[in-house]
């Protein structure tokens, strides 16, 4: 599958334990801005800095939008966004707030980053278990809203 | 612990300010200002856990919303509603 990926949703998966398996069955897109942000993250060595260096050093098909969406949100949200709608695939945002914002003004559906691990779950190349422990290895580093929505989303899928 | 050594640029009136309250309290000027950003943050951290509890307790169907509009912003209360849903689809697409 080619997604494209916010700063945040790519962040998720890398802290995840499957992000080489999930950049082997899928062709993930980033943007110049992703990157730049990523290279802040970089600057610092807490978890999210080794992580940042980590994606940085994958090799990640680069691309950016060719027209911009006016819509209230950061610059490198708008981009992924746009990018996304241009090559017709999915985005992938962990902020619910952008998520809504482009639902709302442009109809525009996005997937959580814990979406590639349940699909690898549906595919059977990973157990509940483990799809549980991933979405609390990405948990561990979300702010206040996307903790209790990752913890919600662990409460339906042990039911799953 | 690493400490790493930064500049940090301040108004006069503030330096003396700050280096008032620091002979005060018998402490350097880098004591006072790490101390004052770790509350800082220690209290910014309090209001996102508080946050998150209140998300959580009305996810779970244990608060009602008017409880819940007492400690998240109407946007916010907008965000947790949206991802409620944006998550069970996600979930319900597997599912099915």
């Amino acid at each position: 599958m080619r997604l494209v990926a916010d700063t945040g949703a790519i962040l998720s998966l890398a802290c995840s334990q499957y992000f080489n398996v999930i950049l082997d069955n899928n062709k993930v897109i980033i943007t110049k801005s992703v990157v730049n942000e990523l290279q802040e993250f970089a600057k610092y060595n807490d978890i999210l800095g080794i992580k940042a260096k980590e994606i940085l050093g994958k090799k990640l098909t680069l691309k950016n939008p060719n027209k911009s969406i006016l819509i209230n949100l950061e610059q490198t949200e708008s981009e992924v966004f746009a990018l996304a709608m241009e090559e017709k695939c999915l985005a992938f945002t962990d902020d619910a707030h952008a998520a809504r914002i482009v639902y709302e003004k442009l109809k525009f559906d996005t997937k959580p980053s814990f979406y590639l691990l349940l699909l690898l779950y549906k595919k059977r190349k990973i157990s509940k278990e483990n799809l549980i422990k991933g979405v609390q290895l990405i948990l561990a580093n979300r702010n206040w809203l996307s903790g209790a929505l990752w913890e919600y989303a662990i409460s339906i899928i042990e039911h799953l | 612990m690493e400490t790493t050594q930064f500049c940090l640029r301040m108004e006069p009136e503030l330096i003396r300010k700050v280096d008032e309250e620091a002979e005060k309290a018998y402490k350097t000027r880098t004591e006072l200002i790490k101390e004052a950003l770790l509350r800082l943050l220690e209290e910014r951290n309090e209001k996102e856990r508080l946050k998150k509890l209140a998300a959580e307790l009305w996810l779970k169907g244990e608060i009602s919303e008017s409880k819940l509009k007492k400690i998240l912003t109407e946007e916010e209360i907008k965000d947790i509603k949206f991802g409620k849903h944006w998550i069970e689809e996600a979930i319900h697409e597997i599912g099915s």
